[in-house]
């Protein structure tokens, strides 16, 4: 964030639209990236986290500025996506490409081809881990989250989060060699 | 120290501690599984989906009082739910003009949340008088809402 945390914090509460557009500007797409790992639809992800910034703006008045705007977000961003995974909405069906990829220009057809399967199979496998497991692995690979930062998000110690990072990884690891060696 | 401790702590990176790292130097096996494990941290970063920015706080909730906010925010994410609600019974309702014996299939299209800007329209206009009650004027309050910036509005 451009400003410092205290005036910017200080700006929102006077409901400062510029604060608000900096707040949007710099947390509305990681916010729905990593949504969109944890719910597996981008369209979802994209009210969830309109929804994030809606929660983050009612609740404004709690908020002191203790944890960072990003810990503050991500929180609450896990617990909207928690309690939509627990409903019935989402356990529908997930149809494949929901969510776009990123393109590499470096990368040949066949290279693109493999790795699009890969990211397709890896994505897939993310979505069967425990949520839990899912957030970490989430916030940490896509969002450069530190350790401590997720443990701030989840509520969790420290040393939970790095257990939950090296289990998903192990398993996502099984899930792809399985694949291969098919 | 054990294998998977010490993988833990090797594969969360920073300072690990000395028996991590000397278990790491003696075990071949922990050592080619940490590569494997990167590895596939390394694919997972690249199978990161591109993400379009949410939509912006609507400007008129933002000049809402704190009281009506959440009063607001409450309203907005009761239409959510029912917007996933609804998409949800539209994936997996059978069409009543298919015949019954036909197997169901995929729908061709994925869910719309139309209904649930609509929801989101309603409800602004039932916090009109909230509005009101802060001191905003029709006239300010008006067309603003997901106001786009190359549009003269504020987000």
């Amino acid at each position: 964030m451009a400003r410092e945390r205290k005036a910017w914090l200080r700006d929102l509460k006077a409901r400062d639209e510029g604060a608000l557009a900096d707040l949007v500007a710099e947390y509305s797409a990681p916010l729905t990236r990593y949504l969109a790992g944890m719910v597996r639809h981008s369209g979802e992800a994209e009210e969830l986290a309109q929804e994030t910034f809606l929660r983050f703006c009612a609740h404004l008045d709690e908020y002191r500025g203790e944890a960072s705007p990003r810990t503050y977000l991500f929180k609450i961003a896990t617990n909207l996506a928690l309690n939509h995974l627990e409903s019935a909405a989402s356990r529908r069906e997930v149809f494949p490409g929901e969510l776009p990829e990123r393109a590499d220009p470096r990368s040949s057809p066949l290279e693109s081809a493999v790795r699009s399967e890969e990211a397709s199979l890896l994505r897939g496998a993310l979505s069967a881990l425990p949520p839990q497991q899912r957030a970490v692995v989430v916030l940490r690979t896509w969002e450069d989250l530190s350790f401590r930062e997720i443990a701030g998000v989840l509520g969790i110690a420290e040393g939970t989060a790095k257990a939950h990072h090296f289990f998903a990884l192990r398993t996502l690891r099984k899930r792809l060699e399985e694949r291969r060696e098919s | 120290m054990n294998h998977e401790d010490a993988l833990m702590y090797a594969l969360a990176g920073g300072p690990s501690p000395q028996e991590a790292v000397a278990h790491l130097e003696s075990c071949p096996a922990c050592r080619d599984e940490l590569a494997a494990l990167r590895e596939v941290e390394a694919l997972l970063r690249a199978a990161a989906p591109h993400a379009r920015p949410a939509r912006p706080v609507p400007v008129r909730f933002w000049r809402l009082g704190d009281g009506s906010r959440r009063a607001w925010a409450a309203a907005a994410a009761a239409c959510l739910a029912v917007a996933f609600a609804a998409s949800w019974w539209g994936v997996r309702a059978p069409d009543p003009q298919k015949p019954a014996a036909f197997p169901a299939v995929a729908p061709q299209a994925s869910p719309s949340f139309a209904s649930a800007d609509e929801s989101l329209a309603s409800v602004l206009d039932a916090v009109q008088v909230g509005l009101e009650e802060e001191g905003t004027t029709e006239a300010e309050a008006a067309g603003d809402y997901f106001a786009d910036p190359s549009q003269g509005g504020v987000l």
